[in-house]
């Protein structure tokens, strides 16, 4: 969905950052384009967050340039900040103010917003009621809600977003998806996600960057990363599966990929599934059923990483 | 600068609505108020009251010394003088009184002739418009006309063959005296005093004329001898070390533990400015009078008691204000806003400073408040001081807060430490906590140095440096802030270091202090 030609909302060359001894985030550079919802994706502690602190302000890069909107993050400070917007870990204010004051107060740190643009985004999240009460008596699923309001009340070209589904409830996280598709899409806002539920990234996402250990390890598409995984699987029913992947070991030992009590998974390519079938039965195996189960973004994901992912 | 304005308003919104604050700055305003209102109550000086003087009681009184002393005429002795002259021999009877060994009846005697005297010379005094109790000059020239009265009777009971030119050249004198005194007596007449003492001392060959000096000044101030008895006290004290101060500038030394010791030149320049403020004040009817002083201890009381409480809010605003943020995560809309992080350090250093300042301002506004109010507005005295050879006054509301900032500079280095802790950590109680103990140990430090003597070393201690009141305001006993005796006479400065040094060592403290704050939240990564 993302236009490659047009010039990338947020740039980020190299960026490096150690803590002691550990490389938390290790020269990863990618850029973010207008109109575009990007994933990051990457397993606990592979330094999702410190990359989006990095980002945001928190936390100095020991090398890197971060360049928003154009604008050198280095030496053009506020001019850069001014385009960024987002939730850094939990959506966190000051509790004993309103959510409205909070949001006037964010407000004044920006040029030209007015008091209509603050209904206008607390319209959008659906907090328009309950906007003069304090943030201590909401819920965790409301904070989330004023954050992302705070986070695009001075109409940002980038918003970034840690784990935003984070305590809300189906009917929010519908609402958050529509809200940000339509940033991304409408507005052209170049939008970043992270998230360990990869089945948000999935129905969320124009692209999806995948780190481990402080790198970025791949760049790629929903359906990229998808067609990743070699082919479709094949579940075969049979009723004495060891049998059959017996049979089929001579030709097809390495696409075995799963064994149960009466199923077997196979990796082959469709072209290939009419020969695997023969095979089987020229054997002597019987066949109760061929089923083609779709490979999953997990699946690839755990491909891409080598394991060790979160899956919810 | 915008972006700090916008930064310095959020930071004023947040504390404002924070409850704490508000029970501090009320439970400060009450005690404030209490103190200022009650001090004298409390710590005032007694009154000093005399004996009332009337019409009755002087005839009560000449009626008992009547009574005590029997027939007086029993003690009438008659005697012969002979006198020789060139021709002749004259013989002249002579009266006098004569009581033997009998004490008991010469005092009564001595009682009898001071009360009929009294009686006498009060026949035609308007005591109703001069109380004698209420006014300095009526109760000084009452005496002065007393003691001129009964001189004369002695005087006169030099037997006639004793009395010479010398004799009748002091009769005149006592006469002259006994005239002014009545003068001053019945006319209220401050200089007919002066002049009546004046003659009193001139019959003895030493004549206290710092007395005389005194009294003439006092004449200047009181022309109609309408001051009360405590505030002539005050005033003759402050002219009795204005007097000297003046004989110090005059001989170039000072008179200290028992010996002669050389003005300095900061020490001589002091005592100049003193003696010209003081004679402009006096010059003014404006120096620092029992009422004054009562009512600026009064004020500053108020501030000294009120300002325990706002080291208090002080130190939880300044101790809170990072640290409280960090670990609710608040920072972070602060963070991600588009502003330099030095900016949010800046716009909260600057909150910080209004809550402590606009507080300092409220004690000091309330606490004259209430003073004026309780003691009238015209006892709260400007502050004086010389500057370009010529005396300049700042009005007493001013000069109170400066006093309140010039006294806080201790306070403002715990609220900086406290500052430096929430900038380096999450938690806002150790910062609090940290910069209190520290208060704490702090006095309890002094109180062992204060045992210990006084050495040059101490010198460069931070508290041996932290008060600089009486190094800013040098003359503060002029405005009734100290007694006299601990402030014209004795150094201004009771520590022996200069106002630039201290104020050079604070301003390297503070900024050492900023530094690490600003090291601590500006450069480091927020986790």
């Amino acid at each position: 969905m993302a236009d490659q030609s047009i010039e990338p909302a947020l740039i980020i060359k190299d960026a490096t950052k150690t803590f002691g001894k550990k490389t938390a985030v290790d020269h990863i550079s990618f850029d973010l384009f207008p109109g575009e919802v990007f994933g990051f994706l990457g397993p606990n502690g592979a330094g999702k967050t410190t990359l989006i602190k990095m980002v945001m302000g928190f936390i100095r890069p020991d090398e890197g340039t971060i360049i928003i909107n154009g604008f050198n993050r280095k030496t053009h400070y506020e001019k850069a900040m001014s385009s960024i917007g987002g939730i850094v870990e939990n959506p966190e204010m000051y509790a004993n103010l309103s959510a409205r004051l909070n949001l006037k107060m964010y407000a004044r740190l920006h040029d030209n917003i007015s008091d209509e643009r603050i209904n206008e985004v607390l319209e959008m999240v659906g907090l328009s009621e309950r906007a003069d009460e304090a943030i201590r008596k909401f819920s965790l699923g409301m904070k989330q809600r004023i954050g992302l309001a705070q986070s695009l009340l001075h109409r940002p070209k980038v918003l970034i977003l840690d784990e935003p589904t984070n305590g809300l409830d189906p009917a929010g996280i519908h609402q958050l998806r529509d809200i940000l598709k339509h940033c991304a899409h409408e507005e052209g806002v170049a939008v970043m996600v992270s998230s360990h539920l990869l089945s948000e990234m999935q129905l969320m996402c124009d692209r999806i960057g995948i780190i481990n250990k402080g790198k970025l390890l791949q760049i790629c598409s929903i359906e990229e990363l998808m067609n990743q995984a070699n082919g479709s699987i094949y579940r075969i029913k049979t009723s004495d599966p060891v049998r059959a992947k017996k049979i089929l070991s001579e030709s097809y030992d390495h696409s075995i990929t799963h064994l149960t009590a009466d199923t077997l998974d196979i990796e082959i390519d469709e072209s290939q599934i009419n020969e695997c079938v023969r095979v089987l039965i020229n054997g002597g195996s019987d066949i109760l059923g061929v089923q083609k189960v779709e490979s999953s973004l997990e699946e690839a994901f755990l491909e891409i990483t080598g394991g060790g992912i979160d899956i919810e | 600068m915008s972006k700090i304005l916008a930064l310095y308003h959020n930071e004023m919104i947040k504390f404002s609505h924070q409850l704490l604050v508000w029970a501090l700055i009320a439970i400060m305003s009450v005690v404030t108020i209490l103190a200022s209102t009650f001090y004298v109550k409390m710590n005032g000086e007694e009154e000093f009251v005399m004996d009332q003087v009337d019409k009755s009681s002087i005839t009560a009184s000449y009626d008992s010394a009547k009574e005590q002393l029997g027939d007086p005429n029993r003690f009438v002795k008659h005697s012969t003088i002979r006198i020789q002259t060139s021709s002749d021999v004259i013989e002249l009877f002579s009266t006098y009184y004569d009581f033997g060994e009998d004490e008991e009846a010469t005092k009564n005697l001595y009682n009898y002739l001071n009360m009929s005297i009294c009686s006498a010379m009060l026949v035609n005094y308007d005591f109703d418009k001069y109380p004698i109790t209420q006014t300095a000059l009526s109760q000084n020239a009452y005496a002065e006309y007393t003691l001129a009265f009964r001189s004369l009777i002695y005087h006169n009971m030099t037997p006639f063959g004793e009395r010479d030119s010398a004799w009748y050249d002091e009769y005149c004198l006592i006469n002259q005296e006994l005239e002014f005194a009545r003068s001053a007596l019945f006319n209220h007449n401050y200089k007919d005093y002066v002049e009546a003492i004046k003659l009193h001392y001139s019959a003895y060959p030493i004549t206290d004329t710092l007395d005389i000096q005194i009294q003439s000044r006092i004449a200047e101030v009181d022309v109609n001898g309408e001051m009360s008895v405590s505030e002539t006290l005050h005033l003759n004290e402050i002219l009795v070390n204005y007097f000297i101060a003046k004989d110090c500038l005059l001989k170039g030394a000072e008179f200290s533990g028992g010996s002669y010791t050389p003005l300095t030149e900061s020490r001589r320049a002091d005592l100049e400015d003193a003696v010209q403020i003081l004679d402009y004040q006096l010059a003014h009817h404006s120096y620092a009078s029992y009422e004054n002083s009562n009512a600026s201890q009064s004020v500053m009381f108020g501030i000294s008691l009120g300002r325990l409480f706002l080291i208090v809010l002080a130190i939880i605003i300044a101790g809170s204000s990072i640290s409280n943020e960090l670990a609710t995560g608040s920072i972070k809309s602060l963070i991600i806003a588009p502003v330099k992080r030095w900016k949010i350090f800046v716009a909260k250093l600057l909150a910080i400073l209004t809550w402590i300042l606009g507080g300092g301002f409220l004690i000091t506004l309330l606490s004259t408040i209430c003073v004026g109010c309780t003691q009238g507005f015209s006892s709260l005295l400007p502050y004086f001081y010389v500057s370009g050879g010529s005396v300049k006054s700042i009005p007493f509301l001013l000069f109170a807060f400066l006093y309140f900032l010039a006294s806080s500079i201790e306070m403002l280095v715990y609220v900086l430490v406290a500052f430096v802790i929430s900038c380096n950590s999450k938690n806002a109680g150790a910062a609090c906590g940290i910069s209190t103990a520290l208060i704490m140990s702090g006095e309890i430090i002094n109180l062992f140095l204060e045992g210990y003597g006084r050495h040059t070393w101490m010198d460069f201690l931070p508290y041996y440096n932290m008060d600089i009141t009486s190094k800013v305001f040098s003359h503060l006993p002029l405005c009734g802030q100290q007694t006299l005796d601990s402030g014209l006479l004795s150094e201004s400065s009771p520590i022996g270091l200069s106002l630039g040094f201290s104020t050079i060592y604070l301003i390297i403290l503070t900024i050492t202090l900023l530094w690490i704050a600003y090291d601590g939240f500006v450069r480091k990564d927020i986790q």
